[in-house]
């Protein structure tokens, strides 16, 4: 038994050994690649080499909300004062339970609507509609029955106008210049068809007139351990797959879709729980079956602040919709491997989520069991694995690290050597502890998963810092 | 095997976060470095001014300095944050820039054989400045030659520069360049560079369109949107060819819309058919264009593209019929007759609020 055992771990281990490498390198190729980009990056804007124009493309928002009274009032007044010439709100009610929709219209001067929604996507109906003009900017406001994030986004993307509709979640920030960033790459490349924005921690900052004014690191760990998390997420793999259009995911918190395309391939799913992943799985898997050339983006200067939970019980809720989000996108496209197994996109991009980001915490949690099970039967050599912990551990800190300050230079943020303090610390216990948590929490996310189809993800808002104007 | 591997990007890692650390440090003494060179250049600048309004002309070593200055691509940066810092209505500010033009031909040829990204940098800076001030065709000529293998931003800076002089052969010859190799120019950034052009725009259209066959649609398109915008003069041309058969569709559509912004009775007739016309794409615009020629005929037409398959024609029909103010009997007449389609639409757009309930 002793000898099939040790087998058998042997086995594990070279197994192991096989991962840790694959992914080793991978995050080393994504922060190296993600350094020379934001360097280049860097240089160009400083040496005017971008598109900047007067006067882009016209843009609609589509904000979609359930129960976001805390926040939705505030924010879409900062949306009105966007540095943008030409663009719409629109804001989609999914039948929330409290008093988002009374909020806005104590608010802002809308008067009631009957204008007909064209519907091109299917979608649940509209109970009201109310419109107000306020700073040229056409705000929309469609009260619908609840029908899930995806129907929302339907129904927003039927009442749109404009070619290209950005995506915002209800509690998100944009910098006043995140529009005229995130349309930029359409008029450098017409194949163009998305474009992914940087999504940051909002209780970081202390924004007034769309400008970020103060930034510190959060003195709750949570938070601050999920800034070095984003920083590393969306800094080093990002940039990478955008070497060769292969970013399989647009965060729904901020993202910009041509619409024709969005149109053609039938608009969000409903029925999933990562709608934001499963539209961008979609747009690849359409253009590839219709031999189409195009692009999809990644543009880091294009600047969204979101909150982040602030409890272990609203990130263990996130956390799992995720997971769960990116089971349901992965296996719904089995043809990125089978039929497009030469993409890169097929087979880096595909695999990639298979292996490290769905398999992965599987495999981590797998890995601590087989440990304790060395342990048990005494065949743990326990200096090779101190040693193994520490150069990984410190490994995924010094990658972490750099991302956190490559992003910090990019956005011209100034920090103070408390928040470089803070940085340091959280990072050491993100790599030791917090992905380990995540990772457990990740495997556990299928419990009960059925139960969760076509609800909205809701965390605990706050109000963005006090006396910030953005 | 597998430490040995951990250990070398372990290392190569702490490198990568060590320049990363040097370089933010370096740019704030660079952001320093960068400040004081822009007040040398202030003050430098406010010297020869000072000649100039004493009717002088600039220095020859103010301007050979900045010869050697300039080639290097951050005092070039300095030079630009001093000229827009100085009051640019003063009137020396202009013969200033106006006497700087040997400086620019020297540095087209010097940043030839730099990276484009500084080529880039170079050719915005004329962009910036060249209105009316540095003519010699020989910068321009060099500035062509940095298309080649150039990236957007790049190709961009230089038409913009090109906009800048007022010869419409150099234009000619990048939009050429562009069709030639194949390069996308979107039809936006053509249509809005060319509506920067200080000089007799009359010219540069009648130059660009005897040339349009030879352009990529993206320019075609800019520069119909260019002509829409200044000038009522290609009334007869576009009439012609919005009559032609093997047009672009997209073409067409912008050529229709220039009917809109002008008005030419001719036209009415041929948007009339091609709003009838079911099977044809253009009907959705062509029904909107409609709105600026009030008629009983066209009238007619909007109300029987009210029942259109399509929602857009519908819809932009029943936006039409708004916009021409006819009698409300009329609009009411539409809306309470007909079947589902024709109701829907025109309900929304009566100047009446909440429209009316049919």
């Amino acid at each position: 038994m002793n000898l099939f055992m040790e087998r058998f771990l042997e086995f594990i281990a070279l197994f192991f050994v096989g991962y840790m490498i694959l992914y080793t390198t991978f995050l080393f190729l994504s922060v190296l690649f993600g350094a020379i980009r934001l360097f280049e990056k860097d240089r160009r804007v400083r040496l005017r080499n971008e598109i900047k124009h007067d006067y882009y493309m016209p843009i609609s928002i589509l904000m979609p909300a359930y129960n976001e009274g805390v926040t939705i009032v505030d924010n879409v007044r900062r949306l009105l004062q966007l540095d943008y010439k030409l663009y719409e709100v629109i804001i989609i009610d999914d039948g929330s339970t409290d008093e988002t929709t009374d909020l806005l219209l104590e608010a802002f001067p809308f008067q009631q609507a009957s204008s007909p929604i064209h519907r091109v996507l299917p979608c649940n109906k509209e109970t009201a509609i109310y419109e107000a003009t306020i700073h040229n900017v056409k705000l929309t406001l469609i009260q619908k029955e609840r029908g899930g994030k995806g129907d929302a986004l339907n129904m927003g993307i039927n009442a749109s106008l404009y070619p290209y509709f950005v995506t915002l979640d209800a509690d998100s920030l944009l910098q006043s210049n995140a529009l005229e960033k995130i349309i930029q790459p359409v008029f450098a490349d017409d194949q163009i068809i998305a474009v992914g924005g940087m999504v940051q921690l909002s209780q970081c900052v202390e924004m007034t007139d769309g400008h970020v004014r103060h930034y510190w690191i959060p003195w709750q760990p949570i938070v601050g351990m999920q800034v070095m998390e984003y920083d590393r997420s969306f800094l080093a793999s990002r940039i990478l797959f955008d070497q060769f259009s292969g970013n399989l995911i647009i965060s729904g918190a901020f993202g910009l879709y041509k619409k024709d395309i969005v149109l053609a391939a039938g608009g969000y799913k409903t029925d999933t729980i990562g709608e934001d992943m499963e539209l961008v799985m979609r747009l690849h898997s359409y253009m590839l079956h219709n031999k189409g050339s195009y692009k999809i983006r990644y543009q880091p200067e294009a600047i969204c602040w979101s909150q982040a939970p602030r409890t272990l019980r609203d990130i263990v809720k996130q956390r799992s919709r995720w997971h769960i989000g990116l089971f349901q996108s992965l296996i719904s496209y089995p043809e990125m491997l089978r039929r497009f197994r030469y993409k890169p996109v097929g087979f880096i991009s595909y695999l990639y989520y298979w292996v490290f980001e769905l398999l992965g915490p599987f495999i981590e949690v797998f890995g601590i069991f087989t440990i304790l099970l060395s342990l048990q039967f005494n065949i743990l050599n326990v200096p090779f694995m101190i040693n193994l912990f520490f150069i990984y551990t410190g490994y995924g800190i010094v990658l972490s690290l750099t991302a956190f300050f490559q992003r910090v230079f990019f956005q011209g943020i100034k920090l103070k050597v408390i928040d470089i303090m803070k940085a340091i610390l959280f990072v050491v216990l993100e790599n030791t502890i917090f992905r380990y948590f995540l990772s457990f929490v990740r495997v556990t996310s299928f419990i009960g998963y059925k139960k969760r189809r076509n609800i909205w993800g809701s965390i605990t808002r706050t109000t963005h810092k006090n006396g910030s104007r953005a | 095997m597998f430490m040995i591997v951990i250990y070398v990007y372990f290392v190569i890692c702490l490198l990568i976060l060590f320049y990363t650390i040097s370089y933010i440090t370096y740019q704030s003494h660079y952001y320093f470095r960068e400040a004081q060179h822009v007040q040398q250049f202030v003050r430098m600048i406010s010297d020869q001014q000072q000649l100039l309004r004493q009717g002088a002309f600039i220095d020859r070593t103010h301007r050979n300095l900045l010869c050697k200055r300039l080639k290097q691509i951050n005092q070039l940066i300095a030079f630009e944050k001093a000229l827009n810092q100085l009051d640019r209505e003063d009137g020396t500010h202009a013969v200033y820039v106006k006497q700087l033009e040997p400086v620019i031909q020297e540095l087209v040829i010097h940043y030839q054989s730099h990276d484009e990204i500084k080529r880039a940098f170079l050719a915005n800076f004329i962009a910036s400045y060249a209105k009316d001030k540095w003519y010699d065709p020989f910068i321009y000529q060099t500035l062509f030659s940095y298309m080649d293998d150039a990236a957007i931003y790049l190709r961009q800076n230089v038409l913009l520069a090109m906009y800048q002089q007022p010869d419409p052969k150099l234009i000619i010859k990048v939009f050429h360049y562009l069709t030639e190799n194949n390069l996308f120019h979107h039809a936006k950034l053509i249509q809005d560079g060319l509506l920067k052009y200080p000089y007799d725009c009359e010219e540069l259209f009648d130059a660009l369109w005897e040339e349009r066959e030879t352009f990529h649609l993206s320019i075609v398109l800019g520069l119909i949107g260019f002509i829409t915008y200044r000038s009522d003069r290609y009334k007869e041309t576009f009439y012609h060819l919005l009559q032609e058969e093997q047009v672009d569709l997209e073409v067409q559509t912008r050529v229709m819309r220039y009917f809109k912004r002008h008005h030419d009775s001719r036209v009415e007739p041929l948007l009339v058919a091609l709003a009838s016309d079911r099977k044809s794409p253009l009907r959705i615009v062509a029904v909107s264009v409609l709105g600026e020629y009030p008629s009983e005929k066209v009238m007619a037409t909007l109300k029987k593209a009210l029942k259109d398959d399509n929602w857009y024609v519908r819809r932009n029909a029943g936006q039409s019929l708004a916009a021409m103010n006819g009698s409300a009997f009329d609009q009411v007449e539409v809306v309470t007759g007909y079947n589902r389609y024709t109701k829907e639409v025109p309900r929304y757009e009566l100047p009446v609020e909440g429209g009316v309930d049919a």
